[in-house]
């Protein structure tokens, strides 16, 4: 997400609108914020103006001003900007994929969480809606969904669910959870109930055993619940994937999960192993969770393997190829964010930085053998 | 966790040499432990975060903190295996004529001459046949004509076939039809409407032209496999490649010339092959001297022949063996893999049943062939003075289900390879009058033991060449799309 900062002028709740750069004409103005780097009296019926210029004088009209880097906002974006004048881009006009932050509350404490769960500010729902509602119909590819953990808000997960369809039919939804609410039949029939039939539920799981997973997530039972949910998911007749993410804990035992993977769970749609990015809790327990991909890569390729031979769809997600046997190439996606990618030094001489999915920019430590590759 | 605080769940086991145990659970999750591990599993000893104690319990042999969730895993993983069952009877044999053009040595159905009209089916007969068939439950129907020699009695097939088809625009049930024939006596009308009709083809081949001309003899004394050759073109250049599929006998002459046979498999085009050991039943009983071999002999072919095709494969010519196939998917997948001749309940009669031409019922080829030696103790019922509740729910079809279910069965409920084997309850009454049976002499489960352990040999020993071939004939797949790099060796 990209965030630029000013100094906000004339106005007490954050607002949300698309970004013009160019005049408009002044019955449409009331959802666009203008931004400009000439900023005079006549702005007026904006929902807000930008711009790296500093204002002092202007009564009429909310500002943000002494913004630098105004040029990072294209015409199109949507942009929430608060009282404290920070200017958070919430969709890019470009993408056809968007995501929404539902919750940032989670009945889980995993180890290694990038976004350490906290409370939710009280007009959460209403920014999600607002930003949805400025979205053009029809414009989005692919949705996802995330928190926090978005079953834990459930009314308005399934309120988002409903909305979804209905203005994004075409759309690909994922929805990312740790299943643990799901083991209640009763909870999981109501977020299916709304039928959406591109909808994903994307579930990770830690371990072949409660003991090592519980100790991930960091809630005994964890593993139980997960497991029964996944089994209600299916019972209902949804899609799911299963997330497996890779670090010290468990990469020694990657082949036990994929075979437990296809011998209790053979029905989902698709495995992701996932390199860690490591920020947030992950960067404060960094000693005991870091582990080079280069230093798994064996166990990896046995374990992606091991579910090819049977016949199931996998991916690699967050690891860049110089890191990966070259047989996995071929699972390996462009995963990472484009806000989050990163490529080091040394890939600027690889050969195959195209097809590499790069780094996350965001982790506090990065593997010491990527290097550039030249084949 | 304390130490030694795990349940164990049930599993069957069985020592192997070099003080190794397998070890098999109920869902058919197999896994391989030293004698010492297995040991300590059993007088908890095992201590909790040890490697061992891991696996055990990612496979559901031992559970603690997760006990609950661990039975709904065994359960659920359980009831998929048995998912067979849901459906009841699918596979629907109609024997349109007990008449043949050949009178083969080996014949189960001990085939009448030529000229014995009396013994095709008629319209009356074949009709309430269809009708019952239809009133199975199972969303999918298959018919398959038997014999005899089935095109003896063409205007049948072609009748059954157009009322099944009518049936069914009511009925909407995934229905097939499959006909058992020699081949011989194909003509352009008959492959026009197997064309037409999407019909598929099931024939006999036992090798190279000396080989099968040797037991499946023509009554009229011209060599049938020039006749069977030239008409298997015929019918591919029409049909195309997979319409056809041939079924091998093994008999004592061609037993020690397997890999000959194989190869004339493959320069005809087909790419698999089913080893069946030759039943005692019909001609074949009263020809055992000539025909026969012991279980021995036939497991040490079936071992050499096993290694052959997985060389074959590893040259680049996919070519699959459907028995070890069979027993390959019990062994590494979760799934349901009904096989009429070896699961649990049994499936004479809940799964495929066979409708003589006369009208009689019977749950499968060989409680027919007893029936024809005077032994009428499987008769299910008769389709013109029976209707289905009479013929599919009357006591013999319960107690062949309530004798057939292999984890309480005597001999079967310890076995190890209980979750990969299955039942014959019509041979066991064949054998021993009892359709429990008495497996210490039962050749069906000397021969089952004998390739299951040699299964489990191989899928220990973890070649991964040798495993690849395996996933490539249980997946389906072409082996290149599978083959491992060099660059990893575990993980079977």
């Amino acid at each position: 997400m990209i965030n630029l900062v000013g100094i906000a002028l004339n106005f007490q709740y954050p607002i949300i609108g698309i970004v013009t750069t160019t005049p408009l004409n002044p019955f449409i103005r009331r959802e666009r914020i203008f931004v400009s780097t000439k900023i005079n009296s006549s702005v007026f019926g904006y929902a807000c103006c930008i711009t790296s210029q500093n204002v002092v004088a202007i009564p009429r009209g909310s500002f943000v001003h002494s913004v630098s880097q105004t040029e990072t906002l294209i015409d199109g974006d949507i942009v929430l900007v608060t009282p404290e004048g920070r200017i958070n881009v919430m969709h890019r006009s470009c993408d056809a994929d968007h995501t929404v932050f539902i919750t940032n509350r989670c009945n889980s404490r995993c180890i290694m969480c990038p976004q350490p769960p906290s409370n939710d500010p009280p007009d959460l729902q209403d920014i999600n809606e607002k930003v949805l509602s400025l979205i053009k119909a029809g414009s989005l590819q692919h949705i996802g969904i995330t928190g926090g953990e978005p079953t834990v808000v459930l009314d308005q997960l399934c309120q988002t669910l409903v909305y979804l369809k209905s203005n994004f039919p075409n759309a690909f939804i994922s929805l990312l959870t740790n299943g643990r609410r799901l083991s209640d039949f009763n909870l999981a029939k109501q977020v299916v109930a709304v039928k959406n039939k591109k909808l994903l539920f994307c579930i990770p799981l830690y371990a072949d055993n409660d003991v090592q997973h519980d100790a991930i997530v960091g809630v005994p039972g964890a593993f139980a619940d997960t497991i029964q949910g996944i089994y209600n998911l299916y019972r209902l007749g949804r899609r799911m994937e299963v997330r497996v993410v890779v670090m010290r804990q468990n990469f020694a035992r990657l082949t036990a999960i994929s075979e437990f993977i296809y011998r209790n769970m053979p029905f989902v749609a698709h495995i992701a192993f996932m390199g860690m990015e490591y920020t947030g809790e992950a960067e404060q327990h960094l000693e005991d969770l870091w582990v080079d991909p280069d230093e798994y890569s064996q166990q990896l390729y046995a374990a992606v393997w091991h579910l090819h031979r049977r016949g199931m769809n996998i991916s690699i997600y967050n690891i860049p190829l110089c890191l990966l046997a070259e047989p996995l190439w071929r699972f390996a996606r462009d995963s990472i964010s484009t806000w989050k990618k990163n490529y080091l030094e040394p890939c600027n001489s690889c050969s195959v930085k195209e097809k590499c999915g790069g780094v996350f920019g965001t982790s506090a430590v990065q593997s010491e053998n990527i290097s550039p590759l030249s084949l | 966790m304390m130490r030694n605080e795990y349940s164990i769940l049930p599993f069957t086991f069985k020592r192997l040499p070099h003080r190794k145990m397998l070890m098999v659970n109920q869902s058919g999750e197999f896994i391989f432990v030293s004698s010492n591990d297995f040991n300590d599993l059993l007088n908890n000893d095992l201590s909790a975060g040890s490697p061992t104690y891991f696996e055990l319990k990612g496979k559901h042999f031992l559970a603690d903190t997760d006990l609950d969730i661990a039975q709904e895993m065994v359960a659920t993983q359980l009831r998929s295996r048995k998912s067979f069952l849901r459906h009841f009877s699918s596979l629907h044999m109609i024997v349109v004529t007990a008449r043949c053009n050949f009178i083969c040595d080996y014949c189960h159905a001990s085939s009448a001459a030529l000229e014995q009209q009396r013994v095709d089916m008629n319209w009356k007969v074949a009709k309430k046949t269809v009708d019952l068939i239809f009133s199975s439950p199972s969303p999918v129907l298959k018919i398959e004509f038997q014999g005899g020699e089935p095109l003896l009695n063409w205007p049948i097939i072609k009748e059954i076939f157009h009322y099944g088809t009518f049936l069914n625009r009511f009925a909407k049930r995934q229905l097939e039809f499959v006909i058992c024939t020699n081949l011989t006596l194909l003509t352009e009308e008959m492959i026009d409407f197997i064309k037409e009709h999407k019909i598929a083809i099931s024939t006999s081949l036992d090798g190279p032209k000396l080989i099968q001309d040797l037991h499946r003899k023509t009554r009229e004394g011209y060599s049938g496999y020039d006749v069977f050759h030239s008409n298997l073109q015929r019918l591919r250049e029409r049909i195309g490649h997979d319409g056809a599929s041939a079924l091998l006998t093994i008999t004592k002459t061609n037993l020690s010339k397997l890999q000959e046979v194989i190869d004339h498999y493959v320069e005809l085009g087909f790419d698999g092959v089913f080893l069946r050991a030759l039943n005692p039943y019909g001609f074949a009983r009263q020809n055992m001297e000539q025909l026969g071999y012991s279980v021995e002999a036939f497991v040490s072919e079936y071992k050499n022949i096993l290694q052959y095709l997985i060389e074959l494969n590893l040259q680049g010519i996919p070519f699959a063996e459907y028995y070890t196939t069979l027993l390959l998917q019990r062994i590494f997948t979760p799934f349901s893999t009904g096989f009429v001749d070896l699961q649990s309940p049994s499936g004479a009669a809940i799964s495929g049943v066979i409708y003589d031409y006369n009208g009689e019922v019977y749950p499968t080829d060989e409680a027919r062939m007893l029936a024809r030696t005077g032994d009428k103790h499987f008769r299910m019922g008769h389709v013109l003075r029976n209707n289905y509740e009479e013929v599919f729910g009357g006591s013999l079809v319960k107690e062949l289900v309530k004798k057939s279910c292999i984890e309480v069965l005597p001999g079967c409920a310890s076995c190890v390879y209980q979750a990969y084997c299955g039942v014959d309850p019509i041979r066991n009454y064949v054998e021993t009058k009892d359709i429990v049976g008495h497996r210490p002499s039962s050749d069906f489960c000397k021969k089952n033991t004998m390739i299951l352990d040699h299964l489990f040999q191989l899928i220990d020993e973890n070649d991964p060449d040798v495993i690849d071939v395996f996933w490539s004939w249980i997946t389906r797949r072409p082996l290149e799309e599978i083959r491992h790099d060099k660059f990893s060796r575990n993980s079977p």
